[in-house]
């Protein structure tokens, strides 16, 4: 079995190229994004098992996003403020979302998203 | 023989002396008007031999031809009558010599009543020679009369009583009398009642001591108005009699009226008045200029404007003064100093005045003390409320800011977690690392940037104007911005100038404007129905050498009629607005001494021009 794809949505260069490395570095494949847009129009054909997602994206933001995403199974991690997750607790119940605030332990986000992908 | 009958013995030739002797020449002449005796005197004043006439008729000898007939018949009435108009009495008539020459005669006649008849005796005066003076006399005073009365000035004469007896033509006709009114004093009457007493006194003391004198008065001019003379009086006899002029100086009384109350008013003006000669000595000072300055009046005199004040100096005065004379720098303000070292700011007006090549520079001074406090105060008012319209504004933005220093501390946690891994590797790939620890310091400058932008504007320090490129200034000012433009999709065009001169600002208040100008564009860019939503920021130097930064949104836009109204506090189309940023970003303008405009086009963006003048104006004194 291959090594699990995942998705990563940031528009922060710096912050993007970073979680790519930090994934590269613990037996992930991933797919980055700049926008949610350019994002939506790959994952048509695309299967991630996981996602990690920023909130504060230019044009279309994290929740919209997340609206968009019919297969609502698919693990994924909002790194957001403490102050953006009241907007997010309707999507919070109904799918398997976590979330983490910037600038967060990169031990956590890792183990967030191993335990996620394997449930 | 007593002495009697020898007087009468002699008579006949006692006679003839007391007739020969006489100064008058006597002509006698019998009942027939027939010469009997014509004394020596007769014969030098009419030219004939006394032998040569006797017994001739006087008559044709020497009556003037013209009286000879009168004479006749006259001569015929006393001979039938014994009466005679012009007997005993003193007569002038013309009379005639040998030579037929004519000459004016005084003469009585007299009737001698005699036996053998009545004789008839005339004395005869040759008067010419007194009649030749009297003429002089008459010509002479008709030419006076004349020259006085054409005179261009009023003339009088006074007499030994002290009365002023004659007035010239020019004189009746300024005061519109006859002469036959002046007599008796009646001239007085024209003289101003205030004034009478001062003319009367003063003509007398000087009367008295026969001295001359010099009268200003009123007298009534035949219009019925007052007019002010000036009367010079000398002695021209010393028995009391005077001559005088009088000239119209009404005129010149007003002029000096007028210039009275000018002086009164310039003496004592609030505004502190200094009149500087060309080499900065000061040629007059008024009431306020001792009082400000605490000299007394002669001390400034001797003083020079170098004495009360650092602004000029003796090697600066020229120029200063060529500015003032070609109007170029007529309104100033300057430090004097007092008597007591103290000093004081003032506003000064400077006016140039030149009379007979003398040099005048008319200085008005306005000590500004109250008004230099009420700016200060104003000044600290305006930076207080700047440094809390800072702290709201950051308050708005700490969110995005804080989410904006997250970004480089997440990966600076990334890097390094991974760095670890690496280093954990029995061979660790020195190359990666060194490429992880660079991002490392990259993103901890990242954050610095942000701090230090973030704490200079939330500080609180006193305003202080220090040299700055624009262009850095700017570069500053858009870190903190990047996060909100970025969120919301909008382009941010830079075309900074980056050959702007450097500028003497308060470097916190002019971020503090850009930060302001940027942030409306995005408000009012964000809610645009714009597919590519643009702000751009362009510098420039404009015509008259001022910085010009120019910030233009694609947004909304602002209708023409609300242009003015954006620049009014508490005035805001934002929702939690508190109006106050616009207001704030002008008053620091002009501070600047630059100017902060609105140029707005309905429906497609708003354009901000923020100019700053090179040398600094404002609030720097």
């Amino acid at each position: 079995m291959s090594d699990p794809l995942i998705g990563v949505i940031e528009d922060d260069d710096a912050v993007r190229g970073s979680i790519v490395l930090l994934l590269e570095n613990n037996g992930f494949r991933v797919q980055a994004y700049e926008s949610a847009e350019l994002f939506l129009t790959d994952s048509e054909h695309t299967v991630f098992e996981g996602l990690v997602l920023d909130v504060r994206l230019p044009g279309m933001n994290g929740l919209d996003l997340l609206e968009q995403i019919t297969d609502r199974s698919v693990p994924t991690i909002v790194i957001t403020g403490h102050e953006d997750r009241s907007s997010f607790a309707e999507v919070i119940s109904e799918g398997k979302v976590h979330f983490l605030s910037k600038p967060f332990d990169p031990i956590d986000f890792l183990k967030v998203l191993t335990s996620a992908i394997a449930q | 023989m007593n002495k009697l009958s020898s007087l009468r013995e002699h008579w006949s030739t006692w006679q003839q002396v007391l007739i020969d002797s006489a100064l008058d020449s006597i002509v006698i002449i019998d009942e027939e008007g027939l010469i009997v005796d014509f004394n020596q005197s007769a014969e030098e004043v009419f030219g004939y031999k006394k032998r040569d006439v006797l017994g001739q008729p006087m008559v044709d000898l020497i009556v003037h031809p013209d009286l000879r007939q009168a004479h006749r018949d006259g001569f015929e009435r006393i001979r039938k009558t014994g009466e005679g108009r012009i007997l005993g009495k003193r007569l002038e008539l013309p009379a005639v010599r040998v030579d037929g020459s004519e000459f004016a005669a005084e003469l009585v006649v007299v009737r001698v009543g005699l036996a053998p008849g009545p004789l008839f005796v005339g004395y005869i005066r040759d008067i010419s020679e007194r009649k030749k003076a009297e003429h002089a006399l008459r010509e002479s005073e008709a030419r006076f009369r004349n020259l006085a009365d054409n005179a261009p000035v009023m003339i009088w004469l006074s007499d030994d009583r002290r009365d002023r007896n004659w007035f010239n033509q020019v004189w009746l006709d300024f005061v519109g009398f006859e002469l036959s009114d002046q007599i008796d004093n009646q001239w007085y009457e024209a003289v101003h009642p205030d004034d009478l007493d001062h003319v009367t006194s003063t003509q007398r003391e000087a009367v008295e001591k026969g001295s001359s004198f010099s009268l200003e008065y009123r007298i009534r001019h035949r219009d019925g108005d007052y007019r002010w003379v000036l009367d010079n009086g000398k002695p021209v006899s010393t028995s009391g009699e005077y001559a005088g002029s009088c000239v119209d100086i009404t005129e010149r009384r007003l002029a000096e009226e007028k210039l009275r109350v000018t002086q009164f008013s310039v003496d004592n003006s609030q505004t502190v008045i200094l009149w500087i000669g060309s080499d900065g000595g000061f040629v007059y000072v008024n009431n306020a200029a001792c009082e400000a300055l605490g000299y007394t009046r002669s001390e400034l005199l001797s003083m020079r404007i170098f004495d009360i004040t650092s602004s000029f100096t003796p090697e600066s005065w020229p120029a200063a003064a060529e500015r003032i004379r070609n109007q170029n720098d007529r309104y100033f303000e300057l430090y004097c100093k007092r008597n007591d070292g103290t000093t004081f700011p003032v506003e000064v007006v400077a006016n140039f005045l030149a009379i007979h090549g003398q040099e005048f520079y008319l200085t008005y001074m306005q000590d500004i003390t109250r008004r230099k406090k009420d700016e200060e105060k104003l000044r600290q008012r305006r930076d207080e409320l700047a440094h809390v319209m800072r702290l709201i504004t950051m308050g708005e933005m700490a969110s995005s800011l804080a989410h904006e220093l997250n970004q480089p501390l997440t990966a600076v946690a990334n890097y390094s977690f991974v760095m670890q891994h690496i280093a954990a590797n029995e061979e660790p790939d020195m190359r990666q690392m060194r490429g992880y620890a660079k991002s490392i310091g990259e993103q901890a400058i990242r954050a610095g940037k942000i701090v230090e932008g973030l704490r200079k504007l939330v500080k609180k320090q006193s305003p202080t104007r220090t040299t700055v490129q624009l262009t850095e200034t700017i570069e500053k000012v858009l870190v903190l911005l990047q996060p909100e433009l970025r969120q919301n999709q909008i382009l941010l065009e830079n075309s900074v100038n980056p050959e702007l001169p450097a500028l003497k600002v308060d470097e916190v208040q002019i971020e503090q404007v850009i930060v302001n100008l940027i942030r409306n564009a995005i408000d009012a860019t964000r809610n645009a129905d714009q597919t590519e939503k643009k702000i751009r920021i362009e510098t420039s130097v404009n015509d008259s050498g001022e910085v010009e930064i120019c910030i233009q949104d694609n947004g909304c836009g602002i209708s023409a009629d609300r242009w003015e109204t954006v620049f009014e506090a508490f005035h805001t189309s934002k929702e939690g607005g508190m109006g106050m940023g616009l207001p704030i970003s002008r008053s620091i303008a002009e501070s600047h001494g630059g100017q902060l405009v609105v140029d707005a086009k309905d429906g497609s963006g708003v354009t901000f021009r923020l100019t700053l003048p090179q040398e600094q104006g404002g609030d720097g004194l």
